[in-house]
């Protein structure tokens, strides 16, 4: 399996909230950081939780990739994160309720792997405003 | 790292300087064709499309600067992808990405006959940290 491949394949694994499958596509100490918010998640119980919370917020979504960049071990997406926030929003300060309004937001993964596993992923979600969707997603 | 990919090191790199010093030849860096994309501005097309998307920082915006040494640089292709980080000041309050909630950016460029034909940049536009209601986590974090 190439790299892109692999990433590929990631992104259809947290599509099916495969949880053990998402955190097994990292190595042990393997990071997430959300850099919109500076927030980094690392080992199992983190990583999984961060499919699991935003499956539940929106049951539909679905990672559209719109461009795949790949150097060596870096592998870069170009995507959307699309769904419906119909399910309670679990942060750590608590719970925000279904608004049921979508969402559309345009992101930047920049993934770097070792050992053909992710061993940082690093996420540029452009999703900062209460109206969920500023529908200006990039696209080639 | 071949001497292509160097070149367009060289490009982006003059990109940020000249954005930085807000430079009209920043455009000549550009395809006239090009594709912009900026948070909340959208998609502009044309490379002067670039200028209007600074323009929706006249008045508020007192200074950026990216910071050139901290800079990754991922070249593939016609791509190069730059992760960074920016300080300035907005509005009378300052940032510095990695130290404050804003600054942290990653840019995708796309190069054609030696010249940018679209830049994406994604980062969260809040560069000060002013909305409030989004630091659901608080303000008391490693940025």
């Amino acid at each position: 399996m190439t790299n892109e491949e692999f990433i590929r394949n990631a992104y259809h694994v947290a599509e099916i909230k495969d949880i053990p499958g998402w955190v097994a596509c990292f190595t042990p100490d393997g990071t997430f950081t959300d850099e919109s918010l500076g927030v980094t998640y690392r080992g199992p119980n983190e990583l999984g939780r961060t499919v699991e919370i935003y499956a539940k917020a929106f049951p539909d979504m679905h990672r559209e990739l719109y461009e795949v960049i790949v150097h060596g071990d870096v592998v870069i997406v170009e995507l959307s994160l699309n769904g419906t926030h119909k399910g309670p929003l679990e942060l750590r300060k608590g719970i925000v309720p279904p608004s049921g309004k979508r969402m559309k937001a345009p992101c930047c993964d920049v993934f770097r792997l070792k050992n053909g596993k992710i061993q940082s992923f690093h996420c540029y979600p452009v999703v900062t405003d209460s109206s969920w969707l500023p529908d200006e997603t990039p696209t080639r | 790292m071949s001497s292509n990919d160097q070149d367009k090191i060289a490009l982006a790199r003059e990109y940020f300087i000249r954005a930085d010093q807000g430079r009209r030849d920043v455009l000549d860096l550009f395809r006239e064709d090009a594709e912009i994309y900026f948070p909340k501005f959208g998609f502009g097309f044309g490379r002067q499309s670039l200028f209007e998307m600074f323009k929706g920082f006249e008045g508020s915006l007192e200074h950026i600067q990216h910071d050139y040494d901290g800079l990754k640089f991922i070249p593939s292709g016609d791509y190069l992808v730059v992760e960074g980080t920016s300080h300035g000041k907005m509005s009378g309050k300052s940032w510095a990405g990695s130290k404050t909630p804003g600054g942290r950016f990653c840019n995708v460029f796309k190069f054609q006959d030696g010249r940018i034909s679209s830049l994406h940049i994604y980062l969260d536009p809040d560069y000060t940290g002013d909305d409030e209601a989004r630091f659901r986590w608080g303000k008391n974090r490693r940025w």
